[in-house]
């Protein structure tokens, strides 16, 4: 036993002393294929490319601000959650981030290394296109967050001693916008009209770059210059970025190669549903598919009301504001006060609930689920307590009742429930009377409404939005009649009154880019560019439309409220995200941005 | 695998832990404050951060500055660093840039600036009737920068009022009043209040990257 023992330590010292001397031990693993072996197959590198993809950070389904499933929607005027903490609270700058150079190698090792591919001229030119479109989207991503980062072209290899070129500092917000407006440009070059669905196209390079000059021009326009310009832009260049921004717009406009959605014509809230789910639709420019069981995401188990939610329990996480829904105008344009009270101050009674939101724009029936509409077959039920001989009685519990008898709540021996399934009451609950519908799953079972059951796709850009970056650039530009043919588009197909020339200010342009993209988180975005985050959100309490059943009239009326506890506050440092200081101390060239 | 449960991983610890830090803890104080050199008093800022300081570290040129707040009263402290000596600056605040000062820091060391504010609010002046609140002053600053853009009389039932925390304001914006105007003008805000304490100041902005605000002291009233 010994002398074993000996022998297989001497054999052991014996290899490790001779493998140390030769190359015998370095060789390539056999389960991890390289960059240059993937790029002699096409197949490899689809699988590739799907991780370049899949790394593209869209704010779909499955992004979340700050923790608890909270909706980007929440951070704006536009929702709450149900909780109305401070998951609501805008956060500190630190909610969203995304400082993705680890991806932007792997984009860069892409293209370095294409050249050398043995695949065909047009495949190749087809994938440098791809990763020139990824390469920029991943830097808008950034630069829409923190103002100038650096510029990283080319893969970066440390070699022992060169710690200090691999340590760049931050471009100028400018340049920055310039690179990627350059990366876009060449993508549009490279690709072609099509592509494999969720692939980048020319025109998702073109409409990807409308919406990053849009961003660009302004932040020139409204933001100022700090740090000598590595945040913010010169006043001078907004013309040129809103150029860029109208150029790249109407190329995707005159090519008529999308159209908006208008299947079912007749009705026009169905399509506007529809639209979102629709996955072969001429609207998509680019989207993300999510298949059950492999790829999937919890959209209707957070969003869904409460009295329909799914089997993981949660629900109700975006409760459309009153302000929000009010933002919808009428069909005949009218603005989008709801008529609760007459002119002396009485209280409107409606013998059906949903015909307060009669003639409202067909969108919003579309965007929001409104008191007592139906979700499936089943009326969401909100209601918010009962006025019985002119007393208002409230509950924070379903299971409360009342009689209608000995006019008293009575839960032994009432007949009425106060509060519906769905109502006030509870933080599990909505606390502004709505709840999202946009992009929830109308066919989706039940059961399914959990965790990761939903596979709806994200539309991350869509040729809605085109027109409407378009029509913004165009109003800036002082083009009016281009600007009043875009959102007319748009208010066609929505179905609601078109505008005439001398409506189209930037103020309505602006407005119907919040109404018609409510709940797709741009208006985080929007707020943020235009500089009115801080005003829009100072201390800022929304409202909730509460419905009371009438016992008397047999009917409902409705009254605001406040929704939710607390009020909203957008600190002005938050229009730039702070960088995480372990990039700072890993890069010391990095400059913090202001009031971190 | 028993002895390696046993033995090694007790051993392990002890011999992690068998090095003490011997390193004494930071025992030097640095604190002072902002005097606006407008109203001669402490420059009135806001919490949280209304301005930070900024001190370098000698020794440190590889060091991320140490940050940290100032308060409201525009006084700051910081008693938790190593006696050494220190680049200080104090900045993002309302007011213009100032000199980076050197400074040994000892046990408690005091570094006063004077800061040239982008506005101040003088003459305040707070007045009670039943219901409502009225604010009277004026508006002045000694370097013309940018357009002064907005002033708000902010409301609180708690003694911390800011821009961001209040209860009642009234607010007007001032972006197409002359400077010339308004420098020269006498301004007074109403603002409707149920009786109670309140906290009352009144702030003032001009066009700053950081949109920071000038603000008057707090004053403590009751309306009947």
């Amino acid at each position: 036993m010994k002398t074993i023992q000996l022998y297989i330590s001497m054999i052991l010292t014996a290899c490790f002393t001779a493998g140390c001397n030769d190359n015998r031990l370095d060789i390539d693993p056999l389960n991890i294929l390289t960059l240059d072996q993937v790029l002699q197959s096409e197949s490899a590198i689809s699988a590739y490319m799907a991780s370049l993809y899949n790394a593209l950070p869209m704010e779909d389904h499955l992004f979340f601000a700050g923790g608890g499933g909270n909706r980007l929607a929440n951070n704006t005027d536009e929702a709450i959650s149900c909780f109305n903490d401070e998951r609501d609270g805008i956060g500190d700058g630190t909610w969203t981030q995304w400082w993705g150079y680890n991806h932007v190698r792997n984009v860069n090792d892409l293209m370095e290394h294409l050249p050398a591919s043995s695949l065909g001229e047009t495949v190749k030119q087809r994938l440098l296109g791809e990763a020139y479109f990824i390469r920029g989207y991943y830097y808008f991503a950034m630069v829409k967050r923190y103002g100038g980062v650096p510029i990283v072209k080319q893969v970066q290899y440390y070699t022992g001693d060169n710690l200090d070129e691999l340590q760049v500092p931050r471009n100028k917000e400018e340049a920055v916008y310039d690179f990627i407006a350059s990366d876009l440009d060449s993508a549009a070059l490279l690709l072609g009209e099509t592509n494999a669905h969720g692939r980048a196209t020319k025109y998702a390079a073109l409409a990807l770059k409308s919406r990053a000059m849009l961003y660009a021009a302004s932040e020139a326009k409204y933001g100022t210059v700090q740090l000598d310009g590595i945040v913010g832009i010169p006043a001078s260049s907004a013309d040129r970025f809103w150029e860029a921004a109208y150029d790249a717009a109407k190329e995707i406009v005159s090519s008529s190669h999308y159209s908006l959605y208008d299947r079912i014509p007749d009705d026009k809230a169905t399509n506007f549903q529809r639209l979102f789910l629709d996955e072969d639709n001429p609207e998509i420019i680019l989207a993300r598919r999510f298949a059950f069981p492999d790829k999937t995401h919890g959209y209707d188990n957070w969003v869904l009301p409460f009295g329909v939610r799914g089997p993981d329990g949660y629900s109700s996480r975006m409760n459309p504001t009153l302000e929000c829904v009010e933002q919808f105008e009428y069909i005949d344009g009218t603005p989008g006060k709801l008529k609760i009270k007459d002119e002396s101050g009485a209280p409107i009674y409606y013998e059906h609930p949903v015909d307060l939101f009669r003639d409202k724009d067909p969108r919003l029936l579309a965007t929001v689920i409104v008191p007592f509409s139906e979700w499936q077959g089943a009326v969401v039920d909100v209601q918010a307590g009962l006025y019985d001989q002119g007393m208002k009685y409230e509950a924070g519990d379903y299971s409360a009742l009342y009689n209608p008898e000995t006019h008293r709540p009575d839960n032994e021996n009432g007949t009425m429930r106060i509060v519906g399934l769905s109502g006030f009451g509870g933080s599990e609950k909505t606390q502004t009377g709505f709840y999202t519908r946009k992009y929830l799953d109308v066919d989706l079972p039940r059961s399914r409404a959990t965790f990761a059951g939903s596979d709806q796709q994200w539309i991350d850009l869509r040729y809605g939005e085109v027109l409407l970056n378009y029509a913004e650039a165009a109003s800036e530009l002082q083009r009016v009649d281009d600007a009043r043919w875009a959102v007319n588009e748009i208010r066609r197909r929505a179905g609601i009154r078109l505008l005439e020339n001398l409506e189209v200010t930037t103020e309505k342009v602006r407005h119907e880019r919040l109404v018609e993209l409510a709940f797709e988180n741009h208006r985080w975005w929007d707020y943020r560019r235009w500089r009115l985050s801080d005003q829009l959100l100072n201390n800022s309490r929304y409202t909730a439309l509460k419905p009371y059943y009438d016992l008397d009239t047999k009917a409902y009326r409705f009254e605001v409220g406040v929704a939710g506890r607390f009020p909203k506050t957008f600190p002005v440092r938050v229009y730039k995200e702070r960088i995480e200081p372990g990039e700072i101390s890993k890069n010391p060239k990095l400059i913090q941005n202001p009031n971190y | 695998m028993i002895v390696l449960k046993k033995v090694f991983f007790p051993a392990l610890l002890l011999l992690s832990c068998s090095k003490i830090d011997n390193y004494d803890a930071p025992n030097g104080a640095i604190y002072g404050k902002l005097i606006d050199n407008i109203t001669n008093g402490n420059l009135q800022s806001e919490q949280p951060n209304g301005f930070i300081v900024k001190l370098f570290e000698k020794g440190g040129a590889m060091n991320s500055p140490i940050i940290f707040t100032g308060k409201p009263d525009g006084s700051f402290e910081n008693a938790w660093i190593f006696q050494n000596e220190y680049r200080v600056v104090p900045t993002e605040g309302a007011f213009f840039p100032v000199d980076t000062a050197v400074i040994q820091v000892g046990a408690r060391t005091e570094v006063n600036f004077t800061v040239t504010p982008f506005l101040a609010v003088t003459g305040t002046s707070v007045e009670t009737a039943a219901g409502k609140i009225t604010a009277t002053y004026q508006i002045a600053r000694t370097i013309a920068a940018e357009k002064i853009v907005e002033r708000k009389t902010l409301v609180s039932r708690i003694p911390t009022v800011n821009n961001a925390i209040f209860d009642f304001k009234s607010e007007t914006n001032l972006s197409n009043m002359p400077d010339e105007e308004i420098l020269a003008a006498s301004f007074s805000d109403e603002v409707a209040v149920p009786a109670g304490s309140y906290y009352v100041r009144v702030a003032v902005r001009t066009d700053n990257a950081l949109r920071r605000y000038n603000y008057s002291e707090i004053v403590q009233i009751n309306v009947p």
